[in-house]
């Protein structure tokens, strides 16, 4: 194979095409070598490469194979154009949806891995490819990560087309423009970026195709590995690219003009530009009536700071400012304290960790025992490290309460960042009390200044509040969907366009 | 949206922020300077002052809107007056700077890490501003419009609060006014309207440049109304005698909010937590500002690596300098120096600018 | 790698730094209550801490020291104890008569408090009639932590216009601006502790006592909006009748001609009939209604003259703040008499007009 050149055109002897072809696919047994004779004379030989497994077999079997045998007349098919030969093949009736005309040996080897059926011809230098990808997979179920009370229980699966069609369904524009591409030296994996040509930002799209274009790896098995390799700041705990299982949401996004990134075999597409704001919104604000939705926004950004900060003021309240507490609570609190042997800080560190196991947990295990463990680390840990004495009621409090607020987080990355954050503010805390947060939060603030996705600030629009006081309706509160009418100002959208309800 | 300039609300925040950061620290020196509750007068006439000499420096900007005043002031004066005005700027950067750190350390250290050493304090808060300084003016002018939202606002709004315990009739007597006090504490007053020097170099990073005449003189209006906002809530709760006896005013009227229904106690640390921010985006600010001050000057063509040498300046100058508990007797002669330079400086660039514009059309 | 150097040094910092800061809220004392008495030269302190047992703070620990002040108690205290002195939640301090009598020690001590950046301006004051240590002593079987019953009960008074200071705050604020204030005055009253008078204080040093009919009558004209003229019993033609002031209005005319200060208050006063006798329908004459209300003005303007009276001669002490509006309305005037003012103010013609208004008589005629 070493040897091998792929670019090489295909041979006019069938043989040595196959000869060729067993050399590629040397030891792969599910390659499948089906030899024809065909046409009217039955002088015509032909062989029909495929990947078992990956094909729709009766695609081939009963439409391809058998129109081929009864209609095609080919005996001149050396010396046809390729559009000559497709007229010729489309006489026959062959019914299959995608027919193509591949003229290399690389070609045809990329087709067959893609599940597609190679018919190669003799005494013929070109190759045509039937299209015939079926493969099993996952129906459209419901998105296991983001759920909704109300709003479409259809979500992404494996298939990239299906997924690109549960986009179409819902965005009947023809201007919605799917651009195919490949990634992966060894996977060739599909990746299609889909925009509204009217309404996406140029330069973020540019930025995304540069990119992808520009990756360079082995094999792309999921999404994230595109994310980590287009993002703007890998080292950053912050995602930079938003990702959904929502076909949904992926069609409010290509609305405001963003870029939607769907990658073969991941049930989940990128959607880039991300910022601060996106990963705080979930479909369903827009779905429920306003003013709750208004409401349980707000209780995002209420959770916000508590699921990054509660444990760390614990620590520096009880640790180096008593007295910020109310007097009763501070007596409580130093009385609930007289009996435990750890210092604020570990109780804190111990109990988040404990916590963070609970949670490791309960993802690796099947669903009927997951809720147990739930239960067993709630309330047995819990409970009985507060009896005996090894922390105090408060920290179970204020532990509890931040994994609550963690879960309102729409966005699992996102949420897993803010987890990871609290560590370093819990240290601060220890180790300066709210003057150590003070200057964390500080840090943060640097950082996402800082940060950009595809070249838009992180932390639009409250950097530039009064430039993008229309994108500000967005933030805390959702605007109603008649005041939706125009797309975010920090994309600088060309036209403005009214969502009709 | 793509490029490296500041919008011109950004500067506008820029301005504002580090302006109140002055004014808290200069305010000791306004309620004793005047004997009586007329302060808010010297901080009027001080705004009228710099309404006019922005006028005046609005005009030259016109002309040379791509150049801070160093870059203006080698244009049209020869260069070693150019130089001059550079080091001039260089030094009162660092000087302000250095004495915003200390003071603020001391706060902190006083109501927050009694225990921490002064140095500990000043350390963390100059890494933390350096890191940011070094980002450039695009990141700085984020943080600021984010401190402004998250942090100042805030701050402003839990200081009302503390109305709950004033005594409104504190603001009298107006007349008849003290009026030798007054005159004397414009120079101080002038001084805490800081965006004024600020803006001769801010302004040449706006990206639109149409808008800086409006912003500048918005910026002296907001800033005037908020110091002057700031000065009476201090003297309805505390009283003029009472008022003139603070070291940290903010700091003490922090210990009077009365959020109903709020239930911490120490509300001073709340407030201090939220000035840490606002403090450190203005130490930040100016210690980008001297990095652009520092290459306008020296002429180079970057300027992120100068902050690599303000930090030990910065931190000597802070460890190194008295309270301002103890500088408020010897602070006078100062600020009336610097006032009256950072009047006449921009002046007289203005005219300068505006001569040259005339002789070459 | 410079970049993992970076944050190696930076982590490195955090975690090598001392901590110094540190202590556990259960590895403090809280002071809850301080009674300073004084004692020969020195000051004895007298501190109140809540015993921190898990699930109840009601027993206490009562520690007595001398020192020269705050800082020198907390330094023996800190030697004496396994506990670290924490003063900022403290609730309530209680100044010995003696020490109230010295002007010296009562400056350094408002000094210290307004000087410390840990100790809240908030904290409730009062002076002890005695000993503050009595009184830091008394065991409430209500309530045991007495510092969390005066600053209760303090907070109240407050509240109803009874008394016109309360925090230490308003203490230093009014001998700022007038020289004078009126401090709430603790007692020991059997098993518990009651504040019915003011100390009047005179440039930091007790001058003397108001009794509680004085009290009220110069809250009436500190703070009539809020005056709480409870009980105003008459006896008209043989009948006892309790009237409650509900509302209050005053303003008030202050002249000053050169040496001559004049002072004329007009409060009007809008009553509920508390109490009368059943069966008696005497409520229905106005008549009568005119003769209570003619008693009831007679009675109060007793009080008030008398009051004011001891004010100007005994004490020369101007707790109806009349100097302070004087310097804000009338600055000129006053600027020439500042220096003078004491006697200015002892010769000062104080009138008090009052009016009447019965509004309802209850839920029964």
């Amino acid at each position: 194979m070493k040897d091998l050149d792929l670019n090489q055109p295909i041979n006019t002897d069938i043989h040595k095409n196959e000869q060729i072809f067993r050399k590629v696919f040397e030891n792969a047994d599910d390659i499948i070598y089906r030899k024809l004779e065909a046409g009217k004379t039955k002088n015509l030989k032909m062989l029909l490469l495929y990947v078992d497994g990956m094909t729709t077999k009766e695609a081939i079997s009963e439409y391809a194979i058998e129109n081929l045998l009864m209609g095609l007349n080919l005996d001149k098919a050396q010396n046809m154009s390729n559009a000559q030969l497709e007229q010729e093949i489309a006489k026959t009736s062959i019914a299959v949806s995608e027919i193509q005309i591949i003229t290399t040996i690389g070609e045809c080897v990329d087709k067959i891995l893609s599940g597609e059926t190679v018919l190669l011809l003799d005494t013929c230098n070109k190759g045509i490819m039937l299209s015939s990808r079926g493969w099993p997979m996952r129906g459209v179920q419901e998105p296991s990560a983001e759920t909704l009370i109300r709003g479409a229980r259809d979500g992404f699966n494996e298939t990239m087309k299906v997924n690109i069609s549960l986009i179409r369904r819902r965005l009947r524009d023809p201007k919605l423009k799917v651009k195919y591409t490949q990634v992966g030296k060894r996977s060739k994996t599909d990746i299609a970026i889909i925009y509204i040509e009217d309404l996406v930002n140029k330069t973020v799209l540019k930025t995304v195709e540069k990119r992808i274009n520009n990756i360079e790896i082995d094999a792309v098995l999921e999404s994230s590995y595109i994310e980590e390799m287009i993002e703007d700041d890998g080292y950053s705990p912050f995602p930079q690219l938003e990702n959904t299982e929502r076909p949904d949401a992926a069609a409010s996004a290509l609305l405001e003009g963003r870029v939607v990134i769907a990658v073969d075999n991941t049930p989940s597409v990128l959607i880039a530009p991300a910022i601060f704001v996106s990963f705080m919104q979930s479909s369903e604000d827009y779905y429920e009536r306003w003013l709750p939705a208004c409401a349980i926004r707000l209780l995002r950004y209420i959770a916000l700071p508590i699921v990054m900060l509660l444990p760390a003021l614990y620590v520096a309240v009880t640790q180096y400012h008593p007295n910020l507490l109310p007097t009763q609570l501070s007596l409580y609190v130093a009385a609930s304290r007289a009996n435990v042997p750890f210092p604020p800080y570990f109780e804190a560190l111990l109990m988040e960790l404990v916590i963070e196991l609970v949670r490791e947990a309960s993802y690796r295990i099947t669903t009927p025992v997951g809720s147990t463990i739930g239960l067993v680390g709630g309330l047995v840990i819990g409970q009985s490290s507060v009896e005996a004495g090894l922390i105090t009621p408060l920290a179970v409090i204020v532990v509890a309460l931040t994994a609550i607020a963690s879960f309102t987080i729409p966005s699992y990355n996102f949420g897993a960042t803010l987890r990871l954050i609290r560590f370093a503010f819990i240290v601060l805390a220890a180790t300066f009390g709210l003057f150590g947060i003070s200057i964390g939060l500080s840090f943060l603030t640097i950082h996402l200044c800082t940060l950009k996705s595809c070249g838009i600030p992180y932390m639009t629009p409250f950097i530039s509040f009064v430039e993008n006081k229309r994108d500000l309706k967005d933030t805390l509160i959702r605007p109603r969907i008649r005041k939706l009418v125009r797309k975010p100002d920090y994309l600088h959208m060309e036209k403005e366009e009214k969502k009709n309800v | 949206m793509f490029n490296q300039d500041i919008t011109p609300y950004q500067n506008l925040s820029i301005l504002l922020l580090v302006s109140f950061v002055l004014q808290s620290m200069l305010m000791p020196v306004l309620l004793t300077g005047v004997d009586g509750p007329e302060g808010w007068i010297s901080v009027l006439i001080a705004a009228l002052i710099l309404f006019f000499a922005i006028k005046a420096v609005n005009k030259a900007m016109k002309t040379y809107d791509e150049d801070t005043i160093i870059s203006v002031s080698d244009k049209v004066f020869p260069k070693f007056i150019s130089k001059l005005i550079g080091i001039y700027y260089i030094f009162m950067f660092l000087t302000v700077n250095s004495l915003i750190m200390k003071d603020f350390a001391e706060q902190v250290k006083l109501m927050m890490m009694f225990r921490t050493p002064l140095s500990t304090v000043i350390v963390a808060i100059l890494l933390t501003a350096a890191y940011a300084a070094k980002k450039g003016i695009h990141t700085i002018a984020n943080i600021t419009n984010i401190v402004l939202l998250t942090s100042l606002i805030p701050y402003l709004l839990i200081i009302i609060f503390s109305t709950y315990y004033a005594d409104y009739s504190n603001i009298f007597p107006v007349y008849p006014p003290d009026m030798e006090g007054i005159l004397k504490s414009v120079p101080n007053a002038a001084l805490s309207f800081f965006g004024f020097s600020l803006l001769l170099f801010s302004n040449s990073r706006v990206s639109a440049k149409g808008k800086n005449p409006k912003i500048n003189k918005r910026y002296l209006l907001i800033s005037a109304v908020l110091y002057m906002v700031s000065y009476l809530l201090i003297i309805v709760k505390f009283g003029t005698k009472e008022a003139a006896n603070l070291v940290w005013p903010f700091v003490s009227i922090m210990k009077f909010v009365n959020i109903p229904g709020f239930f911490f106690e120490s509300t001073e640390i709340v407030g201090l937590c939220l000035q840490i921010t606002v403090i450190f985006t203005s130490i930040c600010i100016l210690a980008f500002f001297t990095n652009l001050a520092m290459q306008e000057t020296f002429k180079t063509k970057e300027n992120g690596y100068f902050i690599f040498i303000q930090i030990p300046i910065l931190y000597l100058m802070a460890a190194g300098l008295p309270g301002m508990y103890m500088m408020f007797p010897y602070i006078q002669i100062p600020i009336y120096i610097l006032s009256g330079m950072n009047l006449f400086i921009p002046l007289l660039a203005a005219y300068a600018a505006g001569r040259k514009y005339k002789r070459s059309t | 790698m410079k970049k993992l150097t970076l944050s190696l040094l930076i982590i490195s910092t955090i975690l090598l730094c001392g901590c110094w800061d540190s202590v556990e809220i259960n590895k403090r004392e809280y002071l809850f209550a301080v009674g300073i008495d004084k004692k020969e030269d020195k000051l004895n302190f007298i501190s109140e801490i809540p015993k921190i047992n898990e699930g109840s703070e009601e027993d206490r620990l009562v520690y007595s020291n001398e020192g020269e002040s705050f800082a020198d108690f907390y330094h023996l205290n800190y030697l004496h104890s396994d506990k670290v002195i924490s003063d900022r939640l403290m609730q309530v301090i209680v100044l010995g008569e003696d020490l109230a009598r010295d002007s010296e020690a009562m400056k350094r001590i408002f000094d210290e408090i307004q000087r410390s950046p840990q100790m809240n301006r908030r904290v409730k004051i009062c002076i002890a009639k005695g000993k503050a240590e009595d009184i830091i002593n008394t065991e409430i079987p209500s309530s045991p932590i007495v510092g969390r019953f005066l600053s209760d009960m303090l907070v109240k008074l407050k509240r109803e216009s009874q008394q016109d200071v309360f925090t230490f705050d308003e203490a230093i604020l009014n001998l700022g601006k007038t020289g004078n204030a009126m401090i709430p005055l603790v007692e020991v009253n059997e098993k518990s502790l009651k504040i019915e008078r003011a100390a009047i204080i005179k440039e930091y040093e007790l001058v003397g006592f108001l009794e509680t009919d004085e009290l009220e009558a110069v809250m009436l004209l500190l703070d009539p909006s809020n005056a709480n003229i409870r009980n105003i019993n008459v006896e008209t033609d043989g009948t006892t009748i309790s009237l409650d002031a509900v509302d209050v209005t005053m303003t008030d005319k202050i002249r000053l001609k050169g040496d001559k200060l004049s002072v004329d208050y007009y409060v009007t006063l809008y009553c509920y009939v508390d109490s009368f006798i059943i069966g008696n329908n005497s409520l229905e004459d106005r008549y009568f209604l005119n003769r209570v209300k003619e008693e009831s003005i007679k009675k109060l303007s007793e009080t008030s003259t008398d009051t004011i009276d001891k004010l100007q001669t005994q004490y020369k002490a101007d707790l109806l703040r009349i100097k302070d509006k004087l310097y804000k309305y009338n600055k000129n005037e006053y600027e020439k008499v500042r220096d003078k003012y004491d006697e200015i103010f002892a010769q000062a013609d104080i009138k008090v007009y009052y009016k009447m208004q019965i509004k309802s008589t209850g839920l029964v005629k």
